[in-house]
């Protein structure tokens, strides 16, 4: 039996948002105010309980869930490239480099030419088939760039 | 039956396969993150202009029923909504379908909306008229309490912990507030982001909050996303069906809850479902398999989403309010027809509205098998894709399905921002549906709360406002019985097994 550590340090970041809820709604109307005041103060207090029970009523941890760090981290900071860039290096250009490097990211198999033409030809029929269909056929206008 | 000599006009081979098309695009634009069934029948609407009035109707409640449905096809195989309709579909369908029922899990999702879509567009036939009635008596303090009702399912949705469940609403609900205020028109935790002034989009935090953080878990292990099992992908209709008819009290339940939720002009399917799967785990004899691959989950949610589309033509038809976001479309598209919708329409111009009700009826049925057909094959190719194809792809349709829903690529930011804090959230502990409900239910608390306040300060009596009309009596009755109703379950049937903690990610 262990205390929950995580929860707590969670519960702990809650209060934080809370009380940062809580100075900034000064600013608002009393109308304004009344529903993220409320909101905040609930937020704190059931964080604080929270913490309460999770040190004195220890129990068994959540397990331990395994995997790789670095390629977790790549994937996000992937995901954010590809939100920053598109509008500037327009949606195909920057959706094709995040493709393929989140193809390299999630593969664990030992690389052949096989594979990387079948992955390669598996990429290009995904993306092109639905940047076709929401540019064509739904009519999103996706911002373009280098490619389209 | 009322209407029954208008029947034949809706079985024409052109209205069957303006159903059958429907449906089938209708399913596929549901199944894609951040494509909702609003966005799906936006974009066809055009299409109906040329059309008789009855044949553009079946044709658009044809994309939106499958829509709706076709939201469960990523919720069960992805851990990712298709719809907002589709949230409540995750928390049962992906541990199915993690530990190898995902054919039964897509079967049984079917089989519900199926149910769910024939008492709604029942309930459209044969009581349109005096249940719409019934809407127009809900005033905010109603919607208030109604949020509140929903909001009482964060308790049921803290995967083993109910005080971090609250606290994961509390988030949402101050999630909800970014931007201008639906009531006063404050500026509120923009943080001076002209960005942020139209507040946090559900959609959008939805994908993120929901699909970003399975992606980041599925590049830190080589193992299969699905569990592949000896039979791959079979309908599993007959042990489906064996599992409605012992379930066939929450089916009905949640149907009905579907329909009289989908009356109610702008609460939809995503209330609805969620409603439904905590009613469902409250009534069920083993509440603790919830969130662990309980198929009464799937069933509740789906039958109750689907019933939402008959439910929500009501206020649409009989009162010209639309019942459900894709209902404002349909009724744009009406008008365009030049139909006048109003209590007179059944009466004068009852031949277009008992054929579009017999053709919603007939497209409904037609999901069962077209919703079949999909589902096998939308298994077997997930299973099959490595995990090196589907990661990307699906990481390619968070991202544009966020920058569709309003062209917006600060939304698409959101969106990962979003993902990523639910994940650091998960790994203390806190899952995403308690925020995701909070940030639904925010804006209809909030301004039913302030709009009740004001009018009951108007007439000099708050409290009588809040707790003395009937329906709001009836609702707070329904919300101290469920509050409640563990706590009696307990002294009647002993106490229950204690759930373990589910792991977000499982």
């Amino acid at each position: 039996m262990a205390r929950d550590v995580p929860g707590i340090i969670g519960s702990l970041i809650f209060i934080a948002v809370g009380l940062l809820a809580l100075y900034y709604s000064r600013e608002f109307t009393p109308l304004g105010s009344v529903f993220p005041r409320t909101i905040a103060s609930a937020m704190v207090l059931l964080s604080v309980v929270y913490i309460a029970v999770a040190w004195l009523r220890p129990k068994a941890p959540a397990p331990h869930q395994p995997g790789s760090v670095w390629r977790r981290a790549a994937l996000v900071a992937v995901m954010v490239a590809w939100a920053l860039l598109l509008d500037r290096l327009g949606f195909l250009t920057t959706s094709v480099i995040c493709f393929a490097a989140l193809l390299v990211i999630s593969n664990y198999d030992r690389w052949t030419p096989a594979m990387a033409v079948a992955y390669v030809a598996a990429g290009a029929a995904v993306l092109g088939s639905l940047y076709s269909i929401f540019r064509f056929v739904l009519k999103v206008p996706l911002p373009p760039g280098v490619l389209i | 039956m009322p209407g029954i000599e208008f029947l034949v006009d809706a079985l024409t081979p052109f209205n069957i396969l303006l159903a059958i098309a429907g449906v089938v695009f209708g399913a596929v634009i549901g199944a894609l993150p951040g494509l909702t069934a609003t966005m799906a029948v936006a974009v066809l609407v055009p299409f109906t202009f040329g059309m008789n009035p009855a044949s553009a109707l079946i044709a658009l409640g044809a994309i939106y029923t499958g829509a709706i449905y076709g939201g469960a096809y990523a919720a069960i195989l992805l851990k990712t909504p298709g719809t907002p309709s589709a949230i409540a579909t995750t928390f049962d369908g992906y541990p199915m379908a993690k530990r190898g029922d995902g054919d039964l899990a897509l079967t049984l999702a079917c089989l519900a909306s199926v149910t769910g879509g024939l008492v709604g567009a029942v309930a459209l036939l044969m009581l349109a008229p005096p249940l719409a009635q019934v809407a127009l008596k809900f005033g905010p303090v109603e919607y208030f309490w109604l949020a509140v009702f929903g909001l009482t399912l964060i308790a049921s949705l803290g995967e083993g912990s109910v005080l971090k469940g609250l606290v994961g609403g509390c988030f949402g609900l101050l999630l909800s507030m970014v931007g201008v205020a639906e009531v006063g028109g404050d500026i509120r935790y923009t943080g001076d982001l002209q960005v942020l002034l139209g507040g946090i989009d559900v959609v959008a935090a939805l994908i993120g909050l929901y699909c970003i953080p399975v992606l980041i878990d599925l590049v830190a292990t080589p193992d299969p996303h699905l569990k592949v099992t000896e039979r791959l992908a079979s309908y599993r209709l007959k042990e489906a069906l064996g599992i409605c008819w012992n379930s066939k009290g929450n089916l009905a339940r949640s149907s009905i809850i579907g329909t009289v939720v989908g009356i109610l002009p702008g609460a939809g399917g995503s209330i609805a479902s969620l409603v439904s799967y905590g009613e469902a785990r409250r009534a069920s004899k083993h509440p603790e398999n919830f969130g662990k691959g309980e198929p009464d989950g799937i069933l509740a949610t789906e039958s109750s989403n689907n019933a939402t589309v008959g439910g929500g033509f009501i206020p649409t038809l009989v009162l010209g309010i639309p019942g459900t976001p894709p209902d404002a479309v349909i009724l744009g598209a009406l008008l365009v027809q030049g139909i006048r919708t109003g209590p007179s329409l059944f009466g004068e111009q009852s031949q277009i509205v008992y054929t579009f009700i017999y053709g919603l009826i007939l497209a409904t049925l037609l999901m069962l098998p077209i919703g079949l057909v999909i589902g096998r094959y939308a298994f077997k190719s997930i299973v099959a894709i490595p995990k090196a194809v589907l990661v990307p792809s699906v990481a390619f349709l968070t991202i544009i399905g966020s920058y569709a829903i309003h062209n917006n690529p600060h939304e698409v930011l959101q969106m990962v921002g979003l993902g990523i804090i639910a994940w650091v959230l998960s790994r203390f502990g806190f899952t995403p549906s308690p925020i995701v409900l909070g940030l639904i239910l925010g804006a209809i608390a909030e301004a039913g709360f302030v709009q009740g306040y004001l009018i009951g300060n108007a007439k000099q009596n708050v409290l009588g406002e809040f707790f003395g009309r009937p329906i709001s009596i009836g609702i707070i009755a329904f919300i101290v019985l469920g509050l409640l109703y563990p706590v009696l379950m307990k002294r009647f049937r002993g106490p229950a097994v204690p759930a373990q903690v589910a792991s977000s990610n499982e």
